[in-house]
């Protein structure tokens, strides 16, 4: 690794901790270093700010590193494999896929972490298959794909929100579930989607090689040896694995898996040994400090994240939409 | 050696190659030639199973390539493509992904597949841009870059789709001494070209295709001689001896 790269992993690492400090310290409790300290020395029996610190920072800042780790990581496979800088799980339909299977599971009352997680990944596989496949079929511009998406998106979301008309009781689709947040998240619905979203970084940072090769093209990579077909499935599954996992439990948060990818590759560059890792820093330490800022912005509201990273990632998108412009042209 | 036999290939339903029967020998270049739409493409992605044959049989050293796996057909094949991608990686690391068919847990490119990569950077001359970015180089550099990955692969055969497109004359001139020292050394080398003078001047062995059929082949002499090459391309070929050998010259009918 060079030395200009290594110093902004350095920077990313030291401002996701700060992050992380000031997430489990900030709120509308602010908790002092020796309130942490003993809350962290005397576990959550150490009064009320024990109580905060174990019972809903810490989940919340958990939350918020897993979900940005595998949004921001799930977005630059889905770019990848795709050969599209402007898809994201966000846009091409993978979490609104998570969100619908969310929505459903919880209509018919399976409500634990496991069922919540498992449902969102076999959602959000079955939405980027759904978009994937169909653009294949029709050897769709890469424009395309993203309206396929959109499409995809606004009847995923149609269909959750016909499933709450009709169930009105089930408590996942609130508004900071629809938007993106963490307001509601706890250890237990966050364990199973923490295990899922950790397995699928793994999976993926041993496959490196493999994604750089997709960077290539087909003929190309099939040539040096990568069984294209076998692997982009492989590459879509675990994507849809990191972003269904970070739905269950934070909504739908949108532009993570858009935004980091594309700064990512600016500061690190597009070898993968070097951007997923970064991805997944600068992910998380992104979400944990969004979080932060729609805690304290507006004190004492709090506004759901979701909310603010919209805020940033609609520009975002346009501006990557004109830096594209004729996009279509180009395929 | 590469043996095609009564092969068809082809998009979906259409059929572009029609009863292909070819060997590709060792130690050879064999160069392609062919007006466009002919199949020579197709013929190259039908070997490596881009396009997979729908009837006839297609072996390498004697084994079917349907019976190997991605993985040992790119240690017997390698193959540069017409249509390529740039990618954001630097010139060194993505040369060192033509050794990734040899990559064996725990996936880290070994001290031999490094030494490979600076090997064929020295060959087609672009060592020194090895930490530059693929995406910051002219199109004509990122073709060697293509040209070096391919050679990394270290495979006794070579598949090379139009090599010598956005390469300058001299740089053309050394890609068809590249190739033919490749053949020396046993290699089998096969390009699709449409400079019929590089053919003729370097090629061992000249396939002329045309509507996805062999209408010709054989040492360029005798691809000369037989005319084939007006008929197909519609043009007059002559050609003139010089210090430097034969030059040949077209004209349209």
């Amino acid at each position: 690794m060079n030395k200009s790269r290594k110093r902004i992993f350095i920077a990313v690492a030291v401002l996701l901790v700060l992050g992380i400090i000031l997430s489990v310290s900030l709120g509308a409790v602010c908790l002092t270093p020796a309130q942490l300290v003993n809350a962290i020395k005397n576990g959550s029996g150490s009064g009320l700010e024990g109580n905060i610190f174990w019972y809903v920072r810490v989940p919340r800042t958990i939350a918020c590193l897993l979900a940005g780790a595998g949004l921001a990581v799930s977005g630059v496979v889905i770019q990848s494999v795709l050969s599209n800088k402007l898809a994201s799980p966000g846009i091409i339909g993978v979490n609104a896929g998570a969100g619908f299977a969310v929505t459903v599971c919880c209509a018919l009352g399976a409500l634990s972490g496991w069922a919540l997680a498992g449902s969102a990944f076999i959602g959000a596989l079955l939405a980027v298959l759904l978009v994937v496949g169909a653009a294949q079929k029709m050897n769709a511009s890469r424009t395309t794909v993203i309206l396929g998406g959109v499409a995809v998106n606004s009847f995923l979301n149609a269909g959750s929100e016909a499933i709450i008309t009709l169930f009105p009781d089930i408590g996942v689709m609130s508004s900071d579930f629809r938007v993106g947040g963490f307001t509601s998240v706890t250890m237990t619905r966050l364990l199973p989607a923490g295990i899922l979203i950790l397995i699928g970084l793994c999976v993926l940072f041993t496959l490196c090689n493999e994604l750089d090769l997709m960077n290539l093209g087909e003929e190309t990579a099939q040539g040096l040896g990568l069984p294209v077909k076998k692997m982009r499935t492989i590459f879509l599954a675990v994507a849809a694995l990191l972003a269904g996992a970070s739905v269950s439990f934070a909504g739908l948060l949108g532009f993570v898996g858009l935004i980091i990818p594309h700064i990512a590759r600016r500061l690190v560059g597009g070898e993968n040994r070097h951007l997923l890792p970064f991805c997944a820093i600068g992910g998380a330490a992104f979400v944990v400090l969004c979080d932060l800022a729609a805690r304290l912005v507006f004190q004492p509201y709090e506004i759901p994240v979701g909310i603010l990273m919209s805020f940033i990632g609609g520009p975002f998108f346009v501006f990557l939409l004109f830096k594209n412009k004729g996009g279509h042209r180009r395929d | 050696m590469i043996e095609m036999k009564n092969v068809c290939a082809g998009y979906g339903n259409e059929e572009v190659l029609h009863n292909i029967n070819l060997s590709i020998e060792p130690g050879k270049v064999t160069v392609l030639v062919g007006p466009n739409g002919c199949g020579k493409s197709t013929l190259l992605k039908s070997i490596i199973r881009l396009n997979p044959h729908t009837s006839g049989t297609i072996a390498v050293d004697g084994d079917l390539i349907e019976k190997l796996d991605s993985s040992a057909l790119a240690q017997r094949i390698s193959y540069l493509p017409q249509g390529k991608k740039v990618p954001d990686i630097t010139v060194r690391r993505m040369v060192l992904h033509g050794r990734f068919t040899y990559l064996k847990y725990p996936r880290h490119y070994r001290k031999q597949d490094y030494e490979m990569a600076q090997k064929a950077m020295e060959w087609v001359g672009i060592e020194e841009l090895a930490e530059k970015n693929v995406s910051q180089l002219s199109g004509g550099t990122q073709q060697k870059v293509y040209i070096a990955m391919a050679l990394a692969q270290d495979t006794p055969v070579i598949l090379m789709d139009e090599p010598t497109a956005y390469l300058d004359i001299g740089h053309q001139m050394k890609l068809m001494e590249t190739a033919k020292a490749l053949a020396a050394k046993g290699k089998a080398v096969v390009m699709v070209l449409h400079d019929l003078t590089q053919a003729f001047r370097f090629a061992d062995r000249i396939v002329v295709m045309s509507e996805g059929e062999i209408v010709a082949q054989g040492m360029p002499e005798e691809v000369y001689q037989s005319a084939v090459i007006d008929t197909t391309f519609r043009v007059c070929v002559e050609r003139m001896f010089t210090e430097s050998g034969w030059q040949y010259f077209y004209k349209s009918e």
